[in-house]
């Protein structure tokens, strides 16, 4: 076994719904009015709904291994070698480069709109290094954090909702389906993608929480729990800052907060709403980064994943800081990667078919 | 994992370099912007920028014989180029996340101001709360440049100002710079600015006498409010139409409605409205085109200038008709002067029909300004008299013969 | 140069810090793991700080995908 730790059920909720949460938050509402416009909140539903979907499917196939992890199912399915060969190029293609964008995120996230002239590479050395070590302590170590940081959000989200309540226009939603159905579900097809497939990795961490067989509930919860914060800041920002402004701004969540203004004397708390995505960026990275070393580990038959901690977060380091060469890039490598992720998609689909033909394994 | 003494010699070293001290910057080392100003001169931007004097406006030792404010101005060809160039003339960096207003010059506004604005909605450091008005018949620098008492910082007291009277008088409109970007962008509504002007001459207001002087020579005033085609001035309303404008934006708050007395017609009443509705619809665009302001209103009687009954119920339905017709009157003129004298939809039934009739609305988008013009408005009014003040009639009433 | 140093203070400090699991897995093939990992990382981290661009990974996948995706 490599990871002894074991987690509970409920601390295995918190984890994924802030995993879900992560990186989304900052960016989705843009991501999804782009398409959407007012229908955000539709195809946010659309979206949702499909991902639980996606995210019983990640389970079922969890349970069909016994609650294997997934380097281990992908050996079970594919043979040693195969499956090893499987493994490595999942987590360096997708997990790998998916941990990379969202280190880059909050980088870019910094210096766009809170340290301007700061080095990138200063920013990304101090949230590494405090993921790496969040990895080094282990999964019980980081998912208590979790836990501990979870009322934190709680109240910065509710204060955030109370103090924008004022400003919310009904009519900014109007009107619905303007363009028919077709926007709307191309959008729900980036929500899908990002964040819930992600949530693949999760199949490294349920074989280490303690009642493997109750965590399809939690998975549920979880997920719905995130994406239900997701859509509610999505709307929110259409309600509040308008369909245009939205589609338009890169950070529509920090624009959101900045204008909080409650008798020109509670304004200026963007700073502090920042702390909720500093958290769930923090946590989807960990989250990313432990299974990636853990995968490494499991590919390579490391005895221990920790020892690749520190190596993983250098590479880490690097490509995230050359993976987009400038803000445009990303913004045109984006439905792109909303069809590369798609295609690993594939894999889990296919372990599930070689599963049903191979008839009950283990 | 266990860190020793030894481990900490890298992590120390790794902390000198990657302390978050890259741009920091003191208080000592920037110079607060409150208020900018735009103005076009020769296809340059000319830019001024009033920053405010900290050594004078601070309560124990302020030193009074300084003026409160300095204004910069500068040159560029686009307005980050200006500003860039200010640190030659100003003493510190600018700094304007507390930019509380931005004046765009008349004439700017008559060539068109939106290709110059992007860097406010760009650059991290420009907040869009701040408000937008225009320098009617004046330089954006000499609304800057005026001193002023009560609220020392020019830009706060304009911004305070604004504010008060938006909510309070409501023939100005308090508009951010958000809101701005939203009407520039929406095609079912062009953008209104209310305008700001000088009573008296600009180059005195400069001057500290102004501050000393019970009765400042040069004051800032608010007028009326600018109509725009997207982003080119096309021309004033007056405060009948600017009322009109706010009451079917639904942006009254509170305001005061005067009306003729009946009982002697050289008198008048003074209604305080206390919180109004206002709804627009519209009719099945496509058979029969039609739309219409409701307007719904509380308000108190604040003023009695003849002898009237007030404790009649009569007396009180009076009243709120003659009220009812001059809110009418006010929303029949906004809504003549857009659809006749401007051809413009800047009371926004674009947005309405947008939300209202979206398959309509998507053959008449193009064209809506032209549209607009032929459609039919309908206007209705309500309103509801609660309160009499502390009095029920007025002295007036018993005055001896 | 500067960024070189650093780069070298960085390999310094995970090798410091990994001390003892190093010590832990001596003459295990654990370590060629490890020392493929970050050695590939070294040669990056040297190859960036010297000032050249390396090319993001990104380039390779749109390459590929952008002319199926052109097909839908």
């Amino acid at each position: 076994m490599l990871e002894n730790g074991k987690i509970s059920v409920r601390q295995f909720t918190v984890l994924v719904a802030l995993y879900t949460v992560g990186t989304a938050i900052l960016i989705i509402p843009s991501i999804l009015a782009a398409k959407a416009m007012q229908d955000i909140w539709i195809a946010g539903l659309i979206g949702l709904g499909s991902g639980l979907g996606l995210v019983f499917f990640y389970w079922k196939i969890s349970e069909r291994f016994q609650f294997m992890n997934l380097v281990e199912i992908l050996e079970k399915c594919f043979g040693k070698w195969i499956g090893k060969a499987v493994a490595f190029s999942y987590f360096t293609f997708y997990i790998f480069i998916l941990s990379t964008f969202v280190l880059r995120d909050i980088g870019d996230f910094m210096l766009t709109v809170m340290m301007v002239e700061t080095p990138i590479e200063a920013i990304h050395i101090i949230f590494l290094a405090v993921v790496l070590y969040g990895v080094k302590l282990g999964l019980e170590a980081f998912t208590r954090t979790t836990e501990l940081f979870l009322p934190w959000i709680v109240i910065l989200f509710v204060v955030l909702f109370i103090t924008l309540l004022p400003q919310i226009e009904f009519t900014n939603i109007l009107p619905i389906m303007e363009n028919g159905i077709q926007p709307v579900l191309r959008s729900s097809l980036s929500f899908i993608v990002f964040p819930f497939l992600e949530l693949v990795v999760f199949l490294m961490i349920i074989p280490y929480v303690n009642e493997p067989k109750k965590t399809k509930k939690a998975f549920l919860l979880g997920t719905a729990l995130g994406g239900g914060l997701l859509i509610l800041i999505a709307t929110l920002s259409i309600l509040v800052i308008g369909v245009t402004e939205t589609a338009r701004s890169i950070y529509p969540t920090y624009d959101l907060s900045k204008t909080i203004n409650i008798r020109e004397f509670f304004q200026r708390v963007e700073a502090f709403m920042a702390l909720i995505w500093f958290i769930t960026v923090f946590v989807k990275l960990v989250v990313l980064t432990y299974a990636l070393c853990l995968g490494m580990a499991s590919v390579f038959n490391v005895q221990d994943y920790k020892l690749l901690t520190l190596p993983i977060g250098l590479l880490l380091y690097i490509v995230s800081l050359v993976i987009f060469p400038s803000s445009t890039y990303l913004i045109e490598f984006t439905p792109i990667y909303d069809f590369y992720a798609v295609l690993w998609m594939l894999m889990p689909v296919f372990i599930w078919l070689v599963s049903l033909v191979r008839g009950k394994p283990v | 994992m266990k860190l020793t003494r030894k481990d900490l010699i890298p992590v120390c070293a790794l902390m000198l370099i990657l302390t978050g001290c890259w741009n920091n910057r003191e208080i000592e080392d920037i110079g607060i912007a409150v208020a900018m100003g735009i103005d076009k001169v020769d296809n340059q931007y000319v830019v001024t920028v009033q920053l405010v004097n900290p050594s004078s406006i601070s309560a124990r030792t302020g030193d009074s014989s300084r003026a409160p404010i300095v204004t910069y101005q500068e040159k560029g060809k686009t307005i980050f180029d200006a500003i860039r160039r200010l640190t030659k003339t100003a003493p510190r960096k600018t700094f304007y996340p507390h930019l509380k207003m931005l004046v765009i010059s008349e004439k700017l506004a008559r060539e068109g101001f939106a290709n110059s604005l992007d860097l406010l909605a760009r650059d991290p450091e420009f907040r869009s709360d701040f408000y937008v008005v225009v320098a009617k018949n004046h330089r954006a620098d000499h609304v800057l440049n005026v001193l002023v008492p009560v609220e020392k910082i020019a830009a706060q007291n304009m911004y305070s100002k604004l504010k008060t009277s938006a909510d309070v008088f409501a023939p100005t409109l308090a508009l951010t710079f958000g809101d701005l970007l939203h009407d520039l962008t929406s095609p079912g509504k062009q953008p209104v600015i209310t305008g700001i002007q000088l009573t008296g001459e600009p180059l005195e207001g400069e001057k500290m006498e102004n501050l000393q002087r019970v009765n400042p020579k040069v004051r800032l005033k608010y007028t009326n409010i600018a109509v725009f085609k997207v982003d080119k001035l096309k021309g004033w309303l007056n405060e009948k139409e600017s009322k009109g404008y706010n009451y079917i934006e639904n942006n009254v708050k509170s305001t005061i409605v005067t009306v003729p007395c009946f009982t002697d017609k050289k008198e008048n009443l003074s209604i305080e409205l206390i919180d109004s509705d206002t709804k627009l619809k519209t009719n099945s665009m496509n058979s029969h085109p039609e739309m219409s302001v409701s307007v719904k209103t509380d308000a108190n009687i604040a003023e009695v200038g003849c002898s009237i009954d007030l404790t009649k119920q009569e007396t009180i339905n009076k009243i709120e008709k003659l009220v009812e017709k001059d809110i009418n009157g006010k929303i029949r003129s906004a809504i003549k002067t857009a659809q006749q004298k401007y051809k413009l939809d800047f009371l926004g039934f674009g947005e309405v029909v947008h939300r209202s009739e979206p398959k309509y609305w998507k053959r008449v988008k193009k064209d809506w300004d032209k549209e607009f013009v032929n459609i039919p408005i309908k206007s209705k009014v309500r309103v509801h008299i609660h309160k009499l003040g502390k009095r029920s009639n007025s002295y007036i009433n018993e005055l001896k013969e | 140069m500067v960024y070189t140093i650093i780069s070298l203070l960085i390999i310094g400090a995970i090798l410091l810090i990994d001390k003892r699991k190093l010590k832990k897995y001596k003459n295990s093939k654990d370590l060629w793991v490890y020392f493929g990992i970050l050695g590939l990382g070294f040669v990056l981290l040297l190859i960036h700080s010297s000032g050249r661009t390396l090319p993001t990974p990104l380039y390779w996948i749109s390459a590929v995908l952008k002319p199926i995706i052109s097909i839908f």
